[in-house]
C-alpha cells in the first residue's frame, strides 16, 4: 500500500472510531437525559437534541484534529519529546502528521471497504432527494399561486405543507381550504410559514444524515424527538401570533379529522406510514401555558457533551502517541 | 399533460401545434415526449388510421397525490419530512377515540380556563 493511501486510512480510521465515540457519548447523555429534555420547552430542547445530532461528526474532528496535531496542544508534554526523539523520521516536529503506524492488511481493508459503504449510502441518499426534489418542482408546477404568496393545489385531500429546501414554499389543498374558517386556514399556514422561517426542511435533511451516524435504535428515538420539537416549536409561535393556544389544538385535531374521515374513504399516500402519532403530545403542550427552561440540566447537559468533546481532544496527542510507541513494540 | 387534460385526446400533430411552436420544439421531440409519458402509463394511445391518439390516463389530482405518494416512499415517513413539512404528518393518523379523548382534554382545558378567568 502506497503511503498516501496508508494516512488515507489512518485519517478514515480516526474518523470513524471518533464518530462512533461521538455517538456513545450522545446515546449516553440522552439516556440519562431524557426525562430532562421532555421538560425543556420546544425552542431548547430542540438545540440540545441537534447538539446531540451533530455530537459524532464533531468527536470525529477533535479525534482526527488531536492526534494529527500532537504537537499543538500539550507543549512539553512526554508526546512532545516522543516526536522530538523521532524527530528523524517525522517530516516536521509534530506541528501536523497523521500517527505514523502501519495498519494492518484487515484494518485497512476494513476502513476502507466502512467508508466506501458509508460514502454510497450517502451518494444514494442525496440522489433520492434530488430525484424527490424535482418531483417537488412538478408540484410546484401544478399549484396555483396565491396573492398571500402561498399555493394551493388542485387536490381534494386535506394537506397542508411547507416545501424547498432553500427557499421554503407554504402549500394547502383545495380540499382543506374549502373545509376549514378562514381563521383556521390562517393558523395552518402561519405553522408552514414557522417552519419556512427557520428552513426546517433544510435542517432535518442534515438531521437525518447526522442521524445515520448514531446507533441505530438512538439515531431514531433522536431524530422523532428532534422531529416532534420542531413541530411543537412552531405550533407555539402560532400560539403567541393569535394569542390562543386552544385555537391552535382546535385546529390540529380538526385537520386530523379531515384527514381520517379522507383516509377512511380512499386508502390512499395519506393511509401509508402509519406510525405512533406526534398529535396527542402537540395538542398536550398546546394545552399548558410554556414553562420557562430550567438552566441546571441544560447546562449540565451541555457542559457535559462539552466535556467529554474536549476530552477527547486532548487526549488525541497521548492517543497518537501510544500508537506510535506502543503498537509497534507490540509487534502491530 | 396539461395540453391533454384541457383538450382531451389529440395526436402529435395537434399536440405540437399547439405546443411546440410556442417552445420551438421540434415533432419528433413532443413525439418522444408522449411516447415516454406513455411507457411511464400517463398516456394511453389508440391508432387512428396511420396516427397514435393519446389521452390522458391519469387525471391532474390523482398524478399530484400519486406524486406525493411516490416521495413519501421514496424517502421514507420521516425523510419526506425534509420536503414536506406537513402542518399534520402524512403518518400521523390517529384513530376516532383517541381524536375524541384530545378533544375532551381541550374542552376541559376551555372551561377550566374560563373558569379562570370568571374568578
Amino acid at each position: 500500500m502506497s503511503n498516501s493511501l496508508e494516512t488515507v486510512a489512518v485519517y478514515a480510521l480516526l474518523a470513524l472510531t471518533g464518530a462512533g465515540v461521538g455517538a456513545l457519548i450522545s446515546a449516553l447523555i440522552f439516556g440519562l437525559g431524557r426525562r430532562w429534555l421532555n421538560e425543556c420547552p420546544p425552542v431548547v430542547r430542540e438545540r440540545l437534541l441537534l447538539a446531540l445530532l451533530i455530537c459524532p461528526v464533531i468527536a470525529a474532528v477533535a479525534l482526527v484534529l488531536g492526534m494529527s496535531a500532537p504537537g499543538s496542544f500539550f507543549s512539553g508534554s512526554p508526546v512532545d519529546q516522543h516526536c522530538a526523539a523521532d524527530a528523524g523520521q517525522h517530516f516536521t516536529l509534530c506541528q501536523w502528521h497523521a500517527p505514523q503506524i502501519l495498519l494492518p492488511q484487515w484494518l485497512a481493508a476494513g476502513v476502507f471497504a466502512a467508508s466506501a459503504l458509508g460514502m454510497l449510502a450517502m451518494g444514494v441518499g442525496v440522489l433520492r432527494l434530488f430525484r424527490a426534489q424535482r418531483k417537488m418542482h412538478f408540484i410546484r408546477r401544478m399549484a396555483r399561486r396565491q396573492p398571500g404568496g402561498h399555493y394551493v393545489l388542485p387536490v381534494q385531500q386535506p394537506m397542508a405543507f411547507a416545501a424547498g429546501l432553500f427557499r421554503g414554499e407554504a402549500f394547502v389543498s383545495e380540499g382543506l381550504t374549502r373545509s376549514l374558517t378562514p381563521s383556521e386556514l390562517s393558523i395552518v399556514l402561519a405553522h408552514e410559514q414557522a417552519h419556512i422561517k427557520r428552513r426546517d426542511m433544510l435542517v432535518t435533511v442534515i438531521a437525518n444524515g447526522l442521524a445515520r451516524l448514531q446507533l441505530p435504535w438512538i439515531g431514531k428515538a433522536l431524530r422523532n424527538a428532534w422531529h416532534l420539537a420542531v413541530e411543537q416549536r412552531c405550533d407555539q409561535r402560532v400560539a403567541q401570533q393569535t394569542g390562543n393556544r386552544l385555537a391552535v389544538a382546535d385546529c390540529l385535531l380538526r385537520v386530523s379529522r379531515l384527514r381520517l374521515s379522507e383516509a377512511a374513504q380512499d386508502a390512499g399516500p395519506a393511509a401509508c406510514h402509519l406510525l405512533d402519532g406526534d398529535l396527542p403530545a402537540r395538542i398536550n403542550a398546546l394545552l399548558h401555558e410554556p414553562v420557562s427552561a430550567r438552566m441546571t440540566p441544560i447546562l449540565s447537559m451541555g457542559s457535559v457533551e462539552f466535556m467529554a468533546l474536549t476530552g477527547l481532544l486532548l487526549s488525541g496527542p497521548q492517543i497518537h502517541h501510544w500508537m506510535e510507541m506502543l503498537l509497534p513494540a507490540a509487534g502491530l | 399533460m396539461e395540453f391533454l387534460w384541457d383538450a382531451g385526446p389529440a395526436e402529435v400533430k395537434s399536440v405540437h401545434e399547439v405546443l411546440g411552436k410556442n417552445n420551438r420544439r421540434s415533432l419528433n421531440t413532443v413525439q418522444s415526449t408522449l411516447e415516454r409519458l406513455y411507457r411511464k402509463h400517463l398516456l394511453s394511445r389508440e391508432k387512428h388510421s396511420r396516427a397514435y391518439v393519446y389521452t390522458a390516463s391519469v387525471g391532474r389530482e390523482a398524478l399530484l397525490v400519486q406524486t406525493m405518494g411516490q416521495i413519501a416512499d421514496r424517502l421514507g415517513a420521516r425523510d419526506s419530512g425534509a420536503l414536506m413539512a406537513s402542518f399534520v404528518e402524512l403518518a400521523d393518523l390517529q384513530n376516532p377515540e383517541n381524536l375524541e379523548r384530545l378533544q375532551q382534554l381541550i374542552d376541559a382545558q376551555r372551561e377550566s380556563d374560563g373558569g379562570a378567568e370568571d374568578e
